[in-house]
């Protein structure tokens, strides 16, 4: 049935597909006009959180692992830094290098998944990477053949594949000499060819057009592409060290959802991930990686969400450059782990996951018990940006049948590749014409 | 010829373990037949680069379905698709998808036997729901009779 007017509906997408994890997307447009839009996420919140006060300090690496299967070292990573902070701890540069290295991995694991079997999909009209793969053999096989290098990376130094097993408060519990690492070397140097292709495969699919006018917040090191650490920084000219996060970014409740929104200063919304990153850290780049990103027509004006898939292939490959680098320059650090004593204390840590910045802040207190634990997810972050897009988009092609309608607010959904898991848990889609 | 057996799910959500504990039970008996037990908490697009075009292979994992928790439940991907909700599952991908992927690009292994045994509770934090745990071992048993006498090809 179409509607040449719009008039009103309740456009309904129950178990939305292709996205990490499951929950519902509701659409109301009244008389022509989309009155709201609501992701819906249902999965008791902050389970982890409660979980984790009454615990030793230095459990929450490997227990928040377990939020995600998609991307713990993000998890690993925000914690260990949190706790390090709260004891005072300065982590050896090697160890830092290492760390940065598994992220590496985890990028790469994580932006394949997204950009092969649950984006491109949309592009190419298909329903599913199944459908696709029946058409496009040599291209699936091309991004599971990428997501493995990613995948051996996380296994080798992370000890397996999901969550990962080896990392640690202060480092890791053994790290790789350096042939171990080597051994890796001619896949990634395979795969660095591979992601080039991604790029140009990416860059030419057709892109709605739309854009988005939202402040973008990442990391950003002064010398690198931020994914470990940094200062986090704005579109809008914000520049805090991580520790001052809470005071920027408010978490309210919203009715529809068991999601806390992220607010920043006082009730703006911004947009965290891929697209914040490029906006803010483009010119940090890697010669190889800023050039696939030219060819490719994407830069740091990029607004567009629907060329987030490029953004991740250009990320994608960057993250297969660096790890290439890190492997290169790795000598086997001189201690796995910096020895660490709690203290009473309060911690902040911060990292750029796969979908944008993660953070973590944990309270020790003097018998080294946990006494608080503050997790924000990067999809919780987004969902008021995903809402807001999704009204706009929705808007401009109200008079659109109702499958068609549901096809386009899916695909504007799976720009953000949100990790209904780690917000919560599981998502289903409702649009209704009233 | 011996059999892979590969275990899925995740240790804690609640009933999506039992493919886990099953594979464990499955290893500590070392039945006959069996090369190797492998748990696999990840992914299953894992599978297709852990098994071969010449392996038989048994997948256990937990099952949605509209059946009493517990109840086994027994597929021969040869013989029929495996139709699973997109998504589903608290892996990324379902192991229904990693399944029909492998179809579509050719990387099914020689045999491949899926026991799926239904599960009531997946939230994170949740116990396992008692008959799911105590489908463990006949499954387990079913999974060593299966590499024993080699894969039913059809059977139900």
């Amino acid at each position: 049935m179409t509607h040449p007017d719009g008039w009103s509906r309740t456009l309904s997408v129950e178990a939305l597909a292709r996205v990490e994890g499951e929950g519902a997307m509701t659409v109301r447009v009244h008389e022509g006009q989309v009155t709201d839009v609501q992701l819906r996420i249902y999965e008791p919140p902050r389970f982890f959180e409660a979980l984790l006060r009454g615990r030793d300090w230095t459990e929450p690496p490997d227990i928040t692992a377990r939020i995600c299967g998609i991307c713990p070292i993000a998890y690993q990573m925000s914690a260990c830094q949190a706790l390090e902070d709260a004891c005072g701890a300065t982590i050896d540069e090697p160890l830092q290098a290492l760390r940065r290295l598994l992220y590496c991995g985890e990028w790469i694991s994580s932006h394949v998944l997204h950009v092969y079997l649950l984006h491109a999909p949309d592009f190419l009209g298909y329903d599913s990477a199944i459908e696709m793969a029946r058409d496009h053999r040599a291209v699936v096989e091309r991004g599971l053949r990428l997501r493995e290098a990613g995948t051996d990376l996380l296994t080798l130094i992370g000890g397996r594949e999901s969550h990962p097993v080896n990392v640690r408060v202060g480092g890791f519990y053994r790290t790789p000499t350096r042939r171990e690492l080597h051994t890796l070397r001619g896949q990634l140097e395979r795969a660095r060819d591979d992601a080039l292709e991604t790029v140009r495969w990416t860059a030419g699919f057709d892109f709605p057009d739309f854009t988005q006018d939202v402040v973008m917040v990442a990391l950003s090191e002064p010398d690198r592409y931020a994914i470990e650490r940094g200062r986090l920084v704005s579109t809008a000219g914000l520049d805090i060290p991580v520790a001052e996060f809470s005071n920027h970014v408010t978490e309210r409740h919203a009715p529809h959802s068991n999601a806390l929104h992220a607010e920043l200063d006082g009730g703006t919304t911004f947009a965290v991930g891929p697209l914040a990153r490029f906006a803010l850290n483009y010119d940090r780049l890697s010669p190889v990686a800023r050039e696939a990103a030219e060819a490719a027509g994407v830069g740091p004006d990029c607004r567009n969400p629907f060329q987030s898939i490029v953004v991740r292939s250009v990320e994608t490959l960057y993250a297969i450059d660096e790890a290439l680098r890190l492997l290169d320059d790795y000598e086997r650090p001189s201690r796995p782990f910096v020895p660490i004593e709690p203290r009473a204390a309060t911690g902040h840590g911060c990292t750029e996951a796969p979908r944008g910045i993660l953070y973590h802040r944990y309270t020790i207190a003097a018998d080294g018990l946990l006494t608080d634990a503050v997790i924000v997810p990067p999809t919780s972050q987004n969902q008021r940006s995903i809402e807001e897009d999704l009204a706009d988009f929705v808007q401009a092609r109200v008079t659109l049948p109702d499958d068609e309608l549901q096809w386009a607010c899916e695909q504007a959904i799976r720009n953000y590749d949100p990790c209904i898991s780690c917000a919560t848990h599981f998502l289903d889609l409702t649009v209704e014409r009233s | 010829m011996t059999t892979v057996v590969f275990g899925l799910g995740h240790p804690d959500r609640g009933d999506d373990a039992v493919g886990l504990l099953v594979a464990d039970r499955v290893a500590r008996a070392r039945p006959h037949g069996i090369s190797a037990v492998r748990a696999v908490e990840g992914s299953p697009l894992r599978l297709l680069s852990l098994w071969s075009a010449d392996d038989r292979v048994v997948v256990v994992d937990a099952l949605r379905a509209d059946a009493q928790p517990g109840a086994i439940r027994r597929f021969d991907a040869h013989a029929q698709p495996l139709a699973g909700r997109p998504g589903g599952g608290s892996h990324d991908t379902s192991l229904c998808d990693a399944v029909e992927l492998a179809r579509a690009l050719g990387r099914l292994p020689r045999t491949l036997v899926v026991y799926g045994v239904v599960g009531a509770r997946f939230e994170v934090g949740e116990p396992m729901t008692p008959a799911v745990l105590d489908a463990v071992v006949p499954t387990a048993e079913r999974v060593a009779a299966e590499a024993a006498v080699g894969p039913r090809v059809g059977a139900p």
